[in-house]
């Protein structure tokens, strides 16, 4: 017999009214249940528990799969999640000279393996600071376009002792109607919100999500609570294979004919010539995470990051499906003005790599070139920390 | 079963057998087995070989039941082959719940052999009971044992059919020949088959023993033990004998049984749905084996499986019994902490019991019987070997016709063996050995981790789909090989 008796084993006691008053019971404790959980909010608990970083390495990137099972890895809400399962989280060496690379999926290394990213090639550069610290970077990137979401990432990333950031941005990541969309941003809707507010930022935080009386019961937060359990499982695969990535697909390469068209992709109430006078990008945000990291007077390298350049048909009026020539030009025109006048490291790359070199979208380029990337970063980076 | 169907039974049950009086309980048992069995072939979106399937899984019930009918005296005057009043009923269930499950197919598609098929299913079905029954008891006697062999070897052609993978394929790209999605290639999967197809032949083999009740089996008993609900799809396998005069006796939901079925069945979700599919996710797979690196990464990919297949199919069984308790029927049990025994013979004892009951009543016991009985009678520990070995075989080859599954079923032949020569030769020094605490637990301990280790290595074969594959992990599992 299946040892299950111990359980059930007072035959004796089961009357009907026996199974009523289970049955009350039951309902009494998962409403007391869910009623403590809406006070006390053990989310919040849980998720800084983590078995990473003490059982199972802590992961190079944050989490984030689109193929979890083939990734053993979890698009996670909970940035306190995310962050406790990043080896950012591990106590400093001593003589280390901690750096966070933020910027989106080119950042997060999107089709690469977490050894083909940024940081890693920044890290195999060996860097040295001027007091001789060794320099790790520290992959804080997160495959969505929005500045809100770097400046989200780099508030939490300053909480781990960082001594300098480097900071890839685009054109796309800083439409202001982009900055809230995205699930990141919606799971942390009170920070963000706290944060617009704080700031006095320009975004209308109405459009994220309330959380509601239901939303914060056990059964509410069910999917988080999976989640973290699933995500605490992956890391038992994390541990065994050092994968943290399966590309689903590839999805070919960047358009190379263009369209015979001066908007700018997804945002066709630009007008033509006039994209920083209509205050449609979200500069207040950029400015903003520079009020962040000055506050604890860590130095920030901006960079303007690599794009794809097409050399197809109308290539003449627009550098590749999502921008347009003149808005491209404005754009960076106006975010080397932007950090000449504020005294801040900038690096532009835009034209740094040959077309041939991208991948899937203007945004992704080949393993080969990446650590080409990081040799024109590196430079700039001691520049700045010197 | 998915977590609402399983919410859905057990939800159902009290409305049942407080709403159903006791005698109408196995035929509102017959309807919903029926119902759920048909359900699981065809699914959402049934096609021609759904249909086929079904009318195939009906035509097997209603031969064998027509086998396992009394024959009277034997005169030609006394032909006791007339249907009853009950089998009648059970055969227009049966007839409705077929002509259901057209009528169902034809809302989708606008292919009229959906339609056709149960039509001529039910004709064929009515004139075949119809011609059965005015034929002689002493013809039908003779006739019977052949038509059992012959069902026998059918069955057995189903499941090699099913569980060959190239069969399989071949069997689906041909029937399905009217679907255009995505499955239209994809091999034939018939759910619960190798469940249903033991318990027929089960009657088949105790109906030529000369082991089945007298009075045979009505339509609607054996209906309900082939096809019944909470032990279609993972079983266990349960015996007719024992099944049919408890299902003649129905229990009434009493609140010790209400409260025994639902905590097993609460158990049994957990054990599925929480452990299983949480190990799951991170359990010896190929994949998982050729991104692993470290022999230490290996065994703990094997350790998870190990713990993984058990709580999964564990959990299945223990959510199977629950249901059974709560519409009135004691299932048997399935598992009894496989992995805290000495030995793998004792493991075997605990593990899939009622599939290795099977195959022991069935095959095992007749095939040493005929051993030792030949007249070229092999030496005892040949005989020992050979049964052992092949009734593991078997029961390897059940889970799907491939090398892994016959190399694992050999893996345990050749492990009871070996256990079984040691044992007889180590009698005495064993009794000796263990006649003080510290030594006998000493020993107990070693074996249960020389025989959990034995059945963990075993899931190798079972897990990944080629031998190469099982070879090189073994290898790498102890430190040779890259």
């Amino acid at each position: 017999m299946a040892r299950w008796d111990w359980l059930t084993k007072h035959k004796d006691l089961y009357t009907r009214y026996f199974i009523l008053r289970v049955v009350l019971k039951a309902t009494g404790l998962f409403v007391l249940f869910n009623l403590i959980f809406v006070f006390a909010q053990p989310m919040n608990m849980i998720n800084d528990v983590t078995l990473y970083n003490t059982v199972f390495p802590g992961r190079d990137r944050l989490p984030y799969s689109d193929n979890p099972q083939a990734a053993y890895n979890l698009s996670l809400g909970s940035l306190d999640a995310m962050f406790a399962s990043h080896i950012i989280t591990e106590n400093p060496v001593e003589d280390e000279f901690r750096v966070a690379i933020i910027g989106d999926s080119s950042v997060w290394g999107v089709l690469l393996d977490n050894d083909q990213t940024l940081s890693s090639c920044l890290n195999t550069l060996d860097l040295k600071s001027a007091d001789g610290r060794r320099i790790t970077v520290y992959n804080l990137g997160y495959p969505v376009l929005s500045v809100f979401k770097d400046v989200l990432l780099l508030e939490e990333g300053l909480n781990y002792d960082l001594d300098a950031v480097i900071w890839l941005t685009t054109l796309q990541a800083l439409f202001e109607v982009e900055q809230l969309r995205h699930p990141i941003l919606n799971d942390n809707a009170s920070r963000v919100r706290a944060f617009i507010a704080e700031y006095n930022l320009d975004l209308d935080s109405d459009t994220l999500p309330e959380s509601t009386w239901w939303d914060r019961t056990i059964v509410g937060q069910r999917r988080a609570l999976s989640d973290w359990l699933r995500f605490q499982a992956y890391g038992i695969a994390w541990w065994m294979t050092g994968e943290d990535y399966a590309s689903a697909r590839y999805l070919g390469a960047p358009v190379r004919n263009l369209p015979d068209s001066q908007n700018i992709l997804n945002q066709p109430q630009i007008d033509v010539g006039d994209l920083i006078g209509q205050d449609v990008l979200a500069w207040d945000v950029l400015m903003a995470g520079y009020e962040l990291v000055a506050m604890r007077e860590v130095p920030v390298l901006l960079v303007n990051e690599p794009i794809y350049r097409s050399d197809g048909l109308n290539n003449e009026l627009r550098y590749n499906e999502y921008y347009p020539r003149w808005a491209y030009d404005e754009y960076r025109a106006y975010l080397a003005q932007l950090a000449d006048d504020n005294g801040w490291p900038y690096l532009d790359l835009w034209d740094s790599l040959e077309p041939a070199t991208f991948t899937d979208t203007p945004f992704h380029y080949e393993a080969d070139v990446v650590c080409d990337v990081a040799e024109l970063i590196s430079p700039h980076l001691l520049a700045m920390i010197d | 079963m998915t977590i609402e169907q399983i919410v859905f039974f057990a939800f159902a049950a009290p409305v049942f057998m407080w709403g159903v009086s006791a005698r109408m309980r196995p035929w509102g048992l017959m309807v919903g087995s029926l119902l759920a069995a048909l359900w699981w072939v065809g699914g959402t979106q049934v096609a021609t070989v759904d249909v086929i399937l079904s009318l195939l899984l009906l035509g097997l019930i209603v031969s064998v039941w027509w086998l396992v009918q009394p024959t009277g005296d034997h005169t030609e005057e006394n032909s006791s082959g007339t249907i009853t009043t009950e089998d009648g009923y059970a055969l227009v269930i049966m007839t409705s719940v077929l002509l259901l499950l057209g009528g169902f197919a034809l809302m989708q598609t606008d292919n009229l052999s959906i339609a056709v098929l149960p039509v001529l299913g039910v004709v064929t079905l009515g004139i075949g009971a119809n011609s059965l029954s005015q034929i002689a008891p002493s013809v039908r006697d003779q006739l019977a044992q052949s038509i059992a062999w012959l069902l026998i070897i059918l069955i057995i052609c189903l499941l090699v059919s099913l569980k060959l993978p190239a069969l399989a394929t071949f069997w689906g790209e041909l029937l399905r020949w009217d679907t255009t999605s995505v499955i239209a290639d994809s091999p034939i999967v018939w759910i619960g088959f190798s469940y249903v197809a033991f318990r027929i032949m089960a009657v088949l083999l105790d109906y030529r023993a000369g082991r089945l009740a007298k009075q045979g089996y009505s339509l609607r008993d054996l209906t309900v033990y082939v096809l019944f609900f909470p032990a279609f799809t993972a079983g266990p396998i349960d015996r007719a004998g024992r099944f049919i005069p408890e299902l003649n006796q129905p229990q009434d939901l009493s609140s010790a049984r209400l409260v025994e079925g639902s905590t097993r069945i609460a158990v049994g979700l957990f054990k599925k749905f929480v452990i299983a599919d949480s190990l799951a996710l991170v359990s010896m797979s190929p994949a998982l084996i050729d991104q692993t690196e470290t022999t230490l990464g290996l065994w703990v990919l094997l350790y998870l499986y190990a713990f993984q297949i058990y709580f999964d199919f564990s959990g299945y069984s223990d959510v199977a019994i629950g249901l059974g308790r709560l519409y009135g029927i004691t299932l048997p049990e399935n598992f009894d902490r496989p992995y805290i025994q000495p030995n793998v013979q004792q493991f075997w004892q605990r593990w899939h019991m009622t599939l290795s009951t099977w195959f022991r009543v069935y095959y095992f016991t007749p095939f040493s019987r005929l051993l030792i009985r030949s007249s070229y009678r092999p030496p005892q520990f040949v005989i020992i070997l050979l049964s052992q070995v092949t009734t593991m075989a078997l029961i390897g080859l059940w889970h799907g016709i491939t090398v892994n599954f016959f190399l694992w079923g050999v893996w345990h032949g050749v492990g009871l063996f070996l256990h079984k020569m040691l044992a007889d030769n180590t009698r005495g020094w064993h009794k000796r050995v263990t006649a003080t605490v510290w030594p006998r637990r000493i020993i107990y301990f070693g074996s249960v981790f020389v025989t959990f280790h034995f059945v963990a290595i075993g899931w190798v074969f079972f897990a990944l789909p080629g031998p190469e594959d099982s070879l090189t992990i073994l290898t790498r599992l102890f430190g040779v090989g890259g």
